[in-house]
């Protein structure tokens, strides 16, 4: 694959400005598109459904944005990148105090690819996936203003050699997904000190069925004087046939919670 | 003035000549050439902004990226960001629908 549209900088310090409450690219229609060795700065962005790359790529061509920091501002306003099509690949781009670090939209966005990327202090949803078949691995996440931290909503999506973190609320939650595989990952909770109510490595969410974690590290999720920080929590009996399989989930308040229906432990 | 006078100094006015033109070719020629390259520019551009017979463009300021952009449209074309740029509106990369016969080519 090769041709067309490519902007570059000459390094990553050559910034783009967004001056105003607006998108910076959005790409809509091109034969393929790279976005590559630039800084996004969307301080001045305001709502949060605003994107420093949005792309709505008509015919689903190939578009990839690769070493691009986004950077926003306390405010925690606007999305480092919203995905709304399919064949999107999104490596080694650092994004810092947006809302949404990666958006990927339900319905419109397969075939995501998602690796190498530095995403800490959102003010929301570090990463959003709502869609199907896409690959997010080798990714970092450091959530620090009490949110969740990863969502995947979509289905047959992988998840694999991610380190997270996160100060409370959840880690990775599943949320309503089927068939995802989730490997390898390093899932890092906090100790809280007092008053948070939830503070959990994995939560499987309402309606999630047949997934499957391998291999994972799920450890320090420890609530004090509250209630119990959870490593892994199944969270209804319409969760089916969720599989664990070799992971370590240990130095949690509590390891494993599950209400789910025919969850295998091995 | 001897006969070997008069014939070095008709050497000396020739090459004189010859040198005189040559430089005036030279001139001409860069002019020429300067201005084929600022004639084929992309708007929005100064002349050593661009390269030509490429697809490469150069561009510092948000007026040269949207000329680039405008100018490549449905070609291939490679975009560098020689310094920062403030844009004061959404830069939409949209061919106008030129691809939308293509899905399965690529």
């Amino acid at each position: 694959m090769g041709g067309g549209l490519t902007i570059q900088g000459i390094n990553t310090d050559i910034t783009i400005d967004v001056n105003g409450d607006y998108d910076g690219f959005n790409v809509s229609d091109v034969k393929t598109c790279t976005i590559r060795d630039l800084t996004i700065d969307i301080s001045d962005i305001d709502t949060s459904t605003l994107s420093a790359i949005s792309v709505a790529e008509i015919n689903n061509h190939f578009v990839q944005i690769e070493n691009v920091r986004i950077l926003g501002n306390t405010s925690y306003d606007g999305r480092g990148i919203t995905i709304q099509s399919d064949n999107v690949q999104v490596e080694d781009c650092h994004i810092s105090q947006t809302d949404c670090g990666i958006y990927v939209q339900s319905g419109v966005s397969s075939n995501v690819i998602i690796t190498n990327n530095s995403i800490i202090d959102c003010g929301g949803r570090l990463i959003d996936c709502y869609g199907n078949r896409s690959s997010i691995a080798g990714n970092f996440f450091n959530g620090t203003q009490g949110n969740l931290v990863t969502v995947l909503s979509g289905n047959n999506n992988t998840f694999t050699y991610n380190q997270l973190k996160g100060n409370v609320d959840t880690c990775l939650w599943i949320n309503g997904g089927d068939f995802n595989s989730i490997s390898y990952n390093k899932i890092l909770g906090t100790v809280i000190n007092e008053g948070i109510a939830t503070n959990t490595g994995i939560t499987i969410g309402n309606d999630a069925d047949n997934n499957i974690f391998v291999g994972n590290l799920v450890t320090n999720f420890k609530n004090i004087g509250f209630e119990d920080g959870w490593g892994v929590f199944v969270s209804e009996p319409n969760c089916n046939n969720t599989y664990f399989i070799g992971n370590i989930i240990s130095d949690n308040d509590v390891n494993l919670v599950d209400q789910g229906t025919d969850t295998y432990i091995n | 003035m001897s006969e070997r006078g008069t014939q070095a100094q008709s050497i000396v006015i020739i090459a004189v000549i010859l040198g005189a033109a040559g430089l005036a070719f030279g001139i001409i020629s860069t002019v020429t050439l300067l201005t084929i390259q600022v004639e084929e520019c992309p708007p929005g551009q100064d002349g050593q902004d661009c390269i030509l017979d490429s697809n490469m463009y150069l561009c510092s300021s948000e007026d040269e990226l949207l000329a680039a952009i405008t100018d490549i449209g449905t070609d291939d074309g490679y975009i560098w960001i020689m310094q920062d740029i403030t844009l004061s509106a959404m830069i939409d990369l949209n061919s106008g629908g030129g691809f939308n016969h293509s899905r399965d080519k690529y």
